[in-house]
């Protein structure tokens, strides 16, 4: 049947296709192994657990009860055991998520998928996250509890990597083997959280947009504090001391530095508007006569979700709450008698320096007089085809640099890289019994800065907790000068001086990401935080209500009142010109001036009102310089006030902002706002249909939870949610509340709440994966079951398992 | 030839890795005399084969790895991942079957 001179054909064709399965092309993945039979996908195995397990190195037998939730209770007789067993069962969950995650600062991505990531991995090595690791889990080694934690985790993790019945479904796709974890793995994960939280800064832009429009444009559309009444503050202003007396006054650049830098370098911005709620009354505010808790942490959106849901009962010590993924012990949670939780301080912690070389290829920078030698350390970021590039990582006494244009450089000078034992602190609130315990086991916390809350059965307390930047010293609001700035240390706040506030009269303590001082009392931590609006709305709900039950803590996490249309609709309406709009349209803007600004899922007004302001914003920022994205617009709270400004005074100078530089005309607010209304209407027109009655404000929002790895197919799309990114839902579509819960305390024993969209289990192939995400989306929580024993969550639970010491013959 | 290539490539996806499709096809074309019907016929079993077996590991896993599997390779439904499996261990075989045949003819021409 085949001509002889076939053969080679046969042969070519045959080697190629068995390389393509073998390899995968492009974005396929490797099919053979992945389809196999006999290894592949289709013969994963779930894990099971038998009634008792073996594990290596434990010094006594450990409990782990499953209850319905799938939250595992560890009992354990001695810490080590406690997280050697906590490494093992996150791993049996999380393995996959474990390793990506942790790849992310250390700059490994690329060794999995390639070219992609590569200017990822680049950046991250060249802002000196590997050394920055280094020295953090040296830091931490030095205290032995935290070493404990970190090596019996480790060998955990590695114990079930050895144990596992089959490969997560991740690794079949990506054709790899997990590979063995170490303690500076975890170090890595909290790195990449930190930056995630801590790596926005406006410097390189505002240095920009100064460069054309000048410094008093600048310090219009970017003032020091929101425009009054925009304006949330969290925290009363610390104490001054008379030697702190300079620091009174308006917080004030100088003579700020033009950067001659002509580019702005890749960097991995975080997103903006990342938010995060918490907030407690006390005793005398509760309805139950006790404290209540509410924390809400808002985080990209990923299944497997970033948290982890445990309860960890040791020797003296037995917490319920939420673990970090690749991280031992628990973050966020409570014991018997205290509760905490936190919310991203976003106090600026990023600045930059234009560092001059001696020449295009000398590392010798000046500073003032001096000449100094950089420190280089080089590094290798590895690729998917075996192939590793090397990076020289510059140091200098102004960060690492992390662009060169010419003989002129750019450094990045993180705060964030000075860790302290962040671990270890954690690890004290175990035991806490009170506000003021909470707050000394902080003293340990540099990065990344968190609005930690405090609360025990009467008292609640917040604190702005880390090594903060002095604003006041130190603006860091442009590209400072790395030849004449040479005070290149950071001017930092005592830990007495950090911002605190407990049981105020009101009775509440709350933040949400917003500003935490007013800077014109006397202490300055920057100029960028958050909007307003949840803070705002939060204050408002809790000051309406003489008294506060659980139940109204719930309901309040599920708000979904936008605050910022309740300031800007009414100005919009009163601007707009009616004589250029369709019966439709006056139709739409009547349900408008009716609504009651719920950003309800399934109804049109929200989404008419979203695409408004943005567009809005489109129409007049988009002339004023040229940094094109709208994470670097004025702040909303601007905008805001901007509307009232032109609605009052006609010679205002905020008409020239709305005024199209580009055009001849004179562009009105009037038209501004008629146009956005219309280039609003015509983009829902487009994705949504014609009838304006049918738009719904999910879709605009369009949230939904995508797989850590971005795999398709393995998240959950467009979920029902009410509320947005300004409600106190904090709904950003991809981004949300991923771990909430209320704690009610109590004269014997807390009672808690709790929702983690995806719930604990992160394997793709168990039918628990994405767990709760509907509820969530719902609003629904569940109850926590924290046991005070091991005998009571061996009742309680129909899964139990002792973890047994190995014999010994 | 069908039957029987259908329980050699059933032991085959079962016992050993997903290459070794490839070898058992060389084997085969190697030693049995092939013409294109039979060829054709003896690929499809090893489709087949693959087919039977994922979906019996599927349905063990509550359809939860076919649907994982739509998902990530966009297909609309379950049954183009069966068809997927289909094609490829059926190529495989086809191609490698060739080859076997192709030499076996040339080693008895020599």
């Amino acid at each position: 049947m085949f001509k002889r001179n076939r053969g080679i054909i046969w042969a070519v064709l045959g080697a190629a296709w068995l390389l393509v399965l073998g390899k995968g092309v492009g974005p396929l993945p490797a099919l053979g192994p992945l389809l196999s039979l006999h290894n592949g996908i289709w013969r994963h195995h779930l894990q099971e657990w038998p009634d008792q397990l073996p594990l290596e190195n434990l010094n006594g037998p450990v409990q782990v009860s499953w209850d319905e939730s799938g939250v595992p209770h560890i009992f354990a007789e001695n810490e080590a055991d406690l997280y050697r067993v906590q490494g093992y069962l996150m791993a049996s969950q999380r393995l996959f998520q474990m390793e990506l995650i942790t790849r992310v600062a250390s700059g490994r991505l690329s060794e999995w998928f390639g070219e992609r990531t590569r200017s990822l991995d680049e950046f991250f090595t060249r802002f000196g996250m590997r050394e920055s690791a280094e020295r953090t889990l040296a830091d931490f080694m030095k205290d032995p509890g935290t070493a404990t934690m970190l090596e019996a985790f480790s060998d955990g993790v590695n114990q079930y990597i050895t144990n596992r019945p089959s490969d997560p479904a991740e690794y079949l796709i990506l054709n790899r083997e997990p590979e063995p974890f170490t303690p500076i793995k975890t170090i890595f994960m909290s790195k990449s959280l930190t930056f995630n939280l801590a790596g926005r800064s406006f410097d390189l832009y505002l240095s920009q947009i100064m460069k054309e429009r000048g410094f008093d444009f600048v310090m219009d559309l970017f003032p020091d504090m929101e425009p009054m009444p925009y304006r949330d503050i969290i925290y009363p202003t610390p104490r001054l001391k008379s030697a702190d007396s300079r620091r009174r006054g308006r917080m004030v650049e100088g003579s700020p530095f033009v950067t001659s830098l002509k580019s702005i370098p890749f960097f991995p911005w975080p997103s903006a508007g990342k938010g995060s709620n918490n907030w407690a009354v006390n005793a005398k505010k509760s309805s139950t006569g006790y404290s209540l808790m509410a924390n809400d942490t808002h985080l990209s959106l990923t299944l497997p979700n970033i948290w982890w849901e445990v309860q960890l009962s040791g020797p003296d010590f037995n917490v319920y709450g939420a673990s970090l993924t690749a991280v031992p012990g628990i973050v966020n949670g409570m014991n018997a008698q205290a509760s905490w939780g936190p919310t991203n301080g976003t106090t600026d912690v990023l600045d930059f320096y234009e560092i001059e070389f001696e020449n295009e290829s000398s590392n010798r920078y000046r500073k003032g007089d001096q000449v100094v030698e950089s420190e280089i350390r080089n590094e290798q970021v590895g690729l998917k085809n075996g192939r590793t590039i090397e990076i020289p990582v510059i140091k200098t006494e102004y960060g690492y640099v992390l662009y060169r244009e010419g003989s002129r450089g750019l450094a990045a000078d993180w705060l964030a890289h000075k860790s302290n034992n962040e671990l270890g602190a954690l690890r004290q609130l175990y035991n806490i019994r009170s506000v003021e315990d909470c707050f000394r086991a902080f003293q340990r916390w540099n990065a990344p800065i968190q609005n930690f809350i405090c609360v025990d059965r009467k008292s609640v307390g917040l604190q702005h907790t880390g090594i903060l930047p002095d604003r006041q010293a130190q603006p860091g609001r442009f590209v400072r000068d790395g030849v004449q700035d040479t005070a290149s240390s950071w001017a930092t706040l005592s830990n007495e001086m950090r911002p605190r506030d407990v049981d105020p009269p009101s009775g509440f303590v709350l933040s949400a990401n917003e500003r935490p001082l007013d800077d014109e009392k006397g202490v300055s931590l920057g100029w960028d935080f958050e909007e307003p609006w949840r803070g705002m709305i939060i204050r408002k709900r809790l000051s309406e209500k003489s008294k506060i039950s659980p139940a109204d803590m719930i309901r309040f996490q599920n708000d979904a009142f936008n605050l910022k249309a309740s300031f800007a609709a009414p100005s919009f309406l009163k601007l707009v010109a009616h004589a250029s709009l369709s019966q439709e349209q006056e139709e739409a803007l009547l349900a408008i001036s009716k609504w009651d600004f719920q950003d309800l899922a399934d109804r049109p007004e929200g989404a008419l009102f979203r695409l408004w302001f943005e567009v809005f914003q489109d129409l007049i920022y988009s002339d004023e310089y040229s940094v094109p994205s709208r994470d670097f617009y004025p702040k909303e709270s601007r905008t805001v006030a901007l509307l009232d400004n032109v609605l009052l005074d006609p010679t205002h100078s905020d008409h020239a902002v709305v005024d199209d530089r580009r055009t001849q005309e004179d562009e009105t607010p009037e038209f501004m706002v008629t146009k956005a209304f219309q280039l609003g209407w015509e983009e829902l027109k487009s994705t949504q249909g014609s009838e304006w009655k049918k738009w719904r404000f999910r879709d605009v929002i369009q949230t939904g939870i995508r797989h850590v790895g971005r795999f398709p197919g393995f998240g959950v799309d467009l979920l029902t949610m009410d509320g947005g990114p300004e409600s106190i839902r904090g709904n950003k579509g991809k981004h949300g509340a991923v771990y909430k819960i209320v704690v009610a305390h109590g004269e014997d024993w807390p009672r808690a709440w709790i929702q983690i969209p995806g719930g604990n289990e992160g394997d793709p192939l168990n039918p628990n994966y994405a767990r709760y995400s509907e509820d969530w989306a719902q609003g629904k929580m569940r109850e926590a079951q924290f046991f005070k024993t091991a005998e009571e969550a061996r009742r309680s639970c129909k899964r139990n398992i002792i973890f047994q010491p190995p014999k010994v013959h | 030839m069908f039957y029987f290539a259908l329980l050699l490539f059933s032991v085959q996806h079962m016992l050993l890795p997903w290459w070794t499709t490839a070898v058992l096809a060389v084997l085969l074309g190697f030693f049995t005399d092939m013409d294109w019907w039979r060829a054709i016929t003896t690929s499809f079993a090893a489709g087949l084969s693959a087919v039977i077996a994922a979906y019996y590991f599927d349905a063990r896993s509550g359809s939860l790895i076919s649907h994982r599997l739509a998902g990530l390779f966009g297909a609309h439904s379950v049954t183009s991942v069966f068809l997927g499996v289909l094609l490829l261990s059926s190529v495989t075989a086809f191609l490698w079957l060739g080859f076997g045949d192709w030499l076996s003819r040339r080693v008895g021409a020599s």
